[in-house]
């Protein structure tokens, strides 16, 4: 399950840009005033492009796996520091620069595809810098730059591990406070173990939001998140005791009601209904909600139970109708 | 990537990091420059300590071990800059800048953060002394930014890994469900009791050893899938046992003494009226039956 929390320093990464966009102005200037007029050009052609991306990314978080701003920058970095004219008094002075690449590329970018750009910009470094070198400081140069990347690929791994380690053990949704499909198929076996020694029926409610998405699209994400909050609080407000409440995807909401016959889930049912129209104001219309009662059968298992679950939503009925026409 | 083919992409990258401080540790001995060589040896110690802190071990002796070493890595650091010029040893300082990750890396969040701010200080007042003209500043500048946003960067994701805890229902290390949802289900369970007139039963377990993810997994397989069992502390699970007996209580208890001997197992009813919070501890809450010592 993704979880709904997030972390992005898009902010962080915009000032980035703009830091590097005032470098590079800074030493266009300074060119000029020098009249090294060769060496004008990559400069005053990246900077307005790293002001461009820095306004983009202060503006919006990127939605990609892979950034295309940070793409970009890097590329584009990748080419002022193999092509630019030597400016600097010693050649040494380029390999600082270079070795801050892999840092940068990390931050920007911590996905393999920075593994990629740092690599190409050594091969790179080797063919087009340091091909005069003596072979022990292409050796040298290429321990350090190497031994960066991998300072650099350890702190994001280390940090990846400790997200997913947590994300695989989250057992609440936190738009709603219920508990989520996770913990839902822990607790079904539980409760269909406990139906089985008890003679009880077990059965449960799918509360289907059909208009979520629509919410999500036109209106956001916030509004979204309003209205499938109010949604699970009239569902919460119609539980019974031992009833529990479950976030089961993005638009459909679970009530295991254990004792209770099919019959007594109409009941419930018709009651809930009731309730989220009176209650429940969406903003893209009228209330459009389905709601589904499901009993255990007797001598089924747990996992023909969850599959009759699954094919019991409405809103996955097309993909499913799909999925069987291909087979 | 799963998370099984990250943990070997960290150890093949925590062993080559490794490998390569220990080749620029043997390279700078041989060319007789001591304290270069001391610089790299004690990041060979500290990526060392890196790769076998996944390997398991002693949380204590980690703990020591972990701030030790890297005292050492910033004070061989802090050594080499002062006694070398540093004005044209670029490789050098390209890896300064990367001090904050391995910090970060090697020490929790708070701790990271004073050494970090400590060897930034030093390095800038002993490199402002070094260096000299436009690449002073250009270095400086680059410097504190680089640990700037290193730091901003883990800040975020720090943040996201409170945020996250939150929505935790289980404990980390154990993955039993935490004492939250103990109480929670302790609740609900009592009322569902009371509803279909049965008893709730709690058997606590307790151990002179903190309790590991593959002993709490097998005191969870002694359990009926509908009896949940809960982490409390590091020494005391709980386990919920809805349509209990006073009888079968007693008889499940006797049943885990025999089989567990190291354990001590305290059984007991659930109690009207009894605050929750009482029953965090073993024989407080609720009706006890007895103790095994």
């Amino acid at each position: 399950m993704n979880s709904p929390v997030s972390y992005q320093t898009n902010r962080a990464a915009a000032s980035l840009y703009l830091a590097l966009g005032v470098g590079l102005s800074a030493l266009a200037v300074h060119f000029y005033l020098s009249s090294y007029y060769q060496a004008i050009l990559l400069p005053t052609l990246l900077t307005p492009i790293f002001f461009a991306l820095a306004l983009w990314r202060w503006q919006a978080a990127s939605q990609f796996k892979n950034d295309p701003a940070a793409l970009l920058a890097l590329f584009m970095l990748g080419v002022f520091l193999l092509f630019q004219p030597e400016t600097l008094s010693h050649i040494d002075q380029w390999y600082w620069f270079g070795l801050c690449y892999p840092l940068l590329a990390f931050y920007l970018l911590p996905t393999s595809a920075s593994l990629v750009f740092n690599f190409f910009l050594l091969v790179g470094f080797i063919y087009l810098r340091l091909f005069d070198q003596p072979f022990d400081q292409i050796v040298i140069f290429v321990s350090y730059f190497l031994l960066l990347i991998l300072i650099a690929w350890i702190y994001i791994l280390r940090s990846k591990i400790e997200i997913k380690k947590l994300d695989s053990l989250i057992g609440i949704d936190k738009e709603t406070g219920f508990f989520n499909a996770r913990h839902l198929n822990e607790r079904l076996n539980a409760e269909v173990s406990r139906s089985r020694l008890t003679k009880k029926p077990l059965s449960l409610l799918l509360v289907e939001l059909h208009q979520y998405p629509e919410i999500e699209q036109e209106l956001g994400g916030r509004l979204a998140k309003k209205f499938i909050f109010e949604a699970s609080t009239i569902c919460q407000s119609n539980c019974r005791t031992g009833d529990e409440a479950y976030r089961y995807d993005r638009q459909t909401l679970l009530l295991l009601t254990p004792n209770t016959t099919i019959n007594g889930s109409l009941v419930l049912r018709t009651r809930l209904y009731h309730n989220l129209l009176q209650a429940l104001v969406c903003d893209v219309g009228p209330l459009d909600v389905s709601i589904t009662p499901l009993e255990l059968r007797a001598g089924e298992q747990v996992s023909e139970f969850q599959a009759r679950i699954a094919s019991s939503c409405y809103h996955s009925l097309s993909e499913r109708v799909v999925d069987d026409l291909t087979r | 990537m799963g998370l099984s083919e990250s943990m070997r992409a960290l150890t093949a990258c925590q062993l080559l990091a490794c490998g390569f401080f220990a080749l620029l540790f043997g390279w700078y001995s041989f060319q007789g420059d001591l304290l270069s060589a001391l610089f790299y040896f004690s990041g060979f110690l500290v990526t060392s300590l890196l790769l076998l802190s996944d390997q398991g071990g002693s949380k204590n002796v980690r703990f020591f071990l972990s701030r030790i070493f890297f005292t050492c890595y910033t004070l061989a650091s802090l050594v080499f800059i002062y006694f070398t010029d540093q004005q044209n040893s670029f490789l050098h300082l390209s890896l300064f800048l990367a001090y904050p990750l391995l910090a970060l890396s090697l020490l929790p969040f708070r701790v990271a953060l004073v050494f970090v701010l400590f060897f930034s200080a030093t390095v800038n007042w002993l490199l402002m002394l070094q260096l000299s003209g436009v690449f002073r500043a250009v270095y400086l500048t680059t410097f504190w930014l680089v640990t700037l946003l290193i730091i901003l960067n883990h800040l975020a994701y720090f943040n996201y890994c409170e945020a996250l805890k939150k929505q935790l229902n289980r404990d980390l290390k154990t993955q039993l469900l935490n004492s939250q949802q103990f109480l929670f289900d302790l609740n609900k369970e009592q009322e569902r009791a009371r509803r279909e007139a049965v008893y709730l039963g709690i058997i606590y377990i307790k151990s002179k050893e903190s309790f590991t993810l593959k002993n709490s997994n097998l005191m969870a397989a002694q359990f009926m899938p509908y009896e949940g069992v809960y982490y409390l502390s590091d020494d005391c699970l709980a386990a919920l046992l809805p349509l209990a007996t006073i009888k079968a209580l007693k008889a499940r208890e006797k049943a885990l003494t025999a089989q567990f001997p190291n354990l001590t197992f305290i059984a007991q009813l659930a109690k009207e009226g009894q605050p929750l919070a009482d029953y965090l501890n073993p024989g407080i809450g609720g009706q006890f039956l007895e103790v095994k010592q």
